[in-house]
């Protein structure tokens, strides 16, 4: 049987049965309330969210490197569904914020470094796409990536320091899960990065062809037609 | 040629282009005095807000200079069409990258310490007994924006957009440099409960240091053939 | 009665009704508030919960419908573009 199939059947039944049992089974967080549900969603997002960038920044090392393309079209499609799930996280955690901390945010380690995070990549993203087809422009965007990685590391030590002299705020995951909340975390955290993973194979197989394309146009190009 | 001697022939070569034209230097230090202009009119003449407010006031005129000055670069190679030749060349092009890193670092530390005063005598700040922190941070600020812009301007180059990609580009990889620097000189001028501006420095430090390194392993990769 | 006991019971009868209407009153009032407060924040936990996961949904799903429209735009461009390349390869020699 098709693999691809196999998988993308797995994964709607398991996003299917992570929604009932974060809704239905799991028990309401007593001290939240229901607004802690999102947690079994935005937990995960954050979660794909880096394994996107980690891909990202794990591709424009070997393009720089190697110079394959392949390389490259992975290193983007890494960007892209680190970007969208970047995204997921910076909105569900806003609306978590408003009902739980009375503000829709807050100058947090963890907050501000997810944001500026998002935007140094937004930024590669950005230059990939609008920046020009040169290999110059992929292969400096590839730098811009693995030059991004070790400034993550350097914005956590920053914000924590910075905030460090101001009160903490408690840790959105709260206390220990009950044995019923576990199941469900698991359980939406598996789906999504199942998802995650058709999703990321996907957007490479396009980019891949998207790369074939122009070869191919560049060959009919040389052989003396037009495109 | 050795690292230290194309070092030294592409520094004397901007430098000496620099001093004689001066377009690069006049616009920066006009921009710079404009962005001061325009945030002392945007305060009260409240002392204590003035205070407050100074330390972003002027590492904000830091990052618009530096971003500024690190996007003119590659300029004039890029319009000469001397890029490629650049990097065809067999100079060392570590040497190339430490060399235009070390006059974006002049241009911006010329700059910001000719508008640093007027800030804060517009602002009626008190620098006078912190004279030298503050002018070692603004050292190191300058130095962590030419050592993460100037690669990044060989973008300026290539890319289509670049006037609003750089921007775009430089300014979250700059983060930590900005938040050590404002946080560092809150601390020294006593607006903020702690007080010691040791770890800011030390950031800053290791900001530099990493980049420095970074940026010559990275370098040689990012510039075509 | 006299007109001492008389004026002394009304006084009382005064002071009681007062209280009576005092003490009727005080309980209801803040357990109002509190419930209106506490079922506002209810809703809007509700509201923002629905909100967050119509949100992941959106931004993923529209990730698909992109990715599949382009998809299948490239697998007929990389068809009719190879099938172009054969034919000039085999004319060109």
């Amino acid at each position: 049987m098709n693999l691809r199939l196999a998988l993308i059947a797995l994964c709607t039944i398991g996003v299917i049965a992570g929604h009932w049992l974060a809704f239905d089974f799991a028990p309401i967080e007593a001290r939240m309330g229901v607004i802690q549900k999102i947690f079994y969603f935005h937990v995960p997002s954050a979660m794909a969210c880096y394994a996107g960038f980690i891909a990202c920044c794990v591709g424009s090392l070997a393009y720089l490197w190697s110079r394959k393309g392949r390389w490259d079209a992975l290193a983007l499609a890494g960007a892209e569904l680190g970007l969208i799930f970047g995204l997921i996280v910076l909105v569900t955690g806003p609306l978590w914020a408003r009902p739980a901390w009375g503000v829709w945010w807050k100058w947090e380690p963890r907050l501000t470094s997810m944001a500026l995070l998002v935007l140094m990549f937004a930024a590669y993203w950005v230059l990939h796409t609008f920046g020009g087809a040169g290999e110059g422009v992929r292969r400096f965007a590839a730098a811009l990536a693995v030059f991004a990685t070790p400034n993550i590391y350097f914005v956590h030590v920053a914000v924590e320091k910075w905030k460090g002299m101001h009160p903490e705020l408690e840790d959105k995951a709260g206390s220990g899960l009950s044995p019923d909340m576990r199941i469900a975390f698991f359980v939406s955290m598996a789906a999504l990065m199942l998802l995650f993973a058709l999703l990321f194979e996907q957007r490479y197989r396009m980019h891949l062809h998207a790369r074939l394309v122009g070869a191919l146009r560049r060959r009919i190009h040389r052989l003396g037609g037009d495109v | 040629m050795s690292f230290a001697e194309t070092l030294a022939l592409v520094w004397r070569k901007d430098m000496r282009i620099e001093l004689r034209s001066k377009d690069t230097l006049v616009t920066l230090v006009l921009f710079a005095l404009v962005m001061t202009m325009v945030f002392t009119f945007g305060f009260a003449n409240d002392p204590q807000t003035n205070l407050r407010v100074f330390p972003s006031v002027l590492w904000a005129n830091v990052l618009f200079c530096g971003t500024l000055g690190v996007g003119r670069t590659f300029a004039r190679e890029a319009r000469d069409g001397a890029f490629t030749a650049l990097i065809l060349s067999p100079a060392h092009r570590g040497a190339i990258l430490a060399a235009k890193a070390l006059v974006n670092l002049f241009l911006t530390a010329f700059v910001t310490a000719l508008t640093t005063p007027i800030l804060a005598v517009m602002l009626r700040v008190d620098l006078s007994d912190v004279v030298g922190l503050i002018s070692a941070q603004l050292f190191l600020g300058a130095a962590g924006f030419a050592l993460v812009g100037t690669p990044l301007a060989v973008m300026a180059v290539n890319a289509r957009f670049a006037e609003v990609l750089l921007p775009m580009v430089v300014f979250p990889l700059v983060a930590p440099v900005l938040i050590a620097g404002v946080t560092g000189t809150a601390s020294i001028l006593g607006t903020i409960p702690e007080q010691d501006p040791r770890p800011w420095f030390q950031l800053m430090i290791g900001f530099d240091l990493v980049y420095l390194v970074g940026g010559q392993f990275l370098f040689d990769r990012m510039v075509t053939e | 009665m006299t007109r001492g006991h008389r004026i002394a019971a009304l006084t009382l009868c005064a002071f009681g009704g007062m209280a009576a209407a005092a003490l009727a009153q005080e309980p209801l009032e803040p357990v109002r508030q509190f419930a209106a407060a506490e079922a506002a924040l209810e809703e809007m936990k509700y509201r923002h919960l629905w909100l967050a996961y119509g949100a992941i949904w959106l931004l993923l799903m529209a990730l698909v419908v992109r990715t599949a429209k382009r998809q299948a735009a490239l697998a007929n461009d990389l068809q009719a573009l190879s099938s172009r390349v054969e034919e000039m390869e085999r004319t060109h020699d």
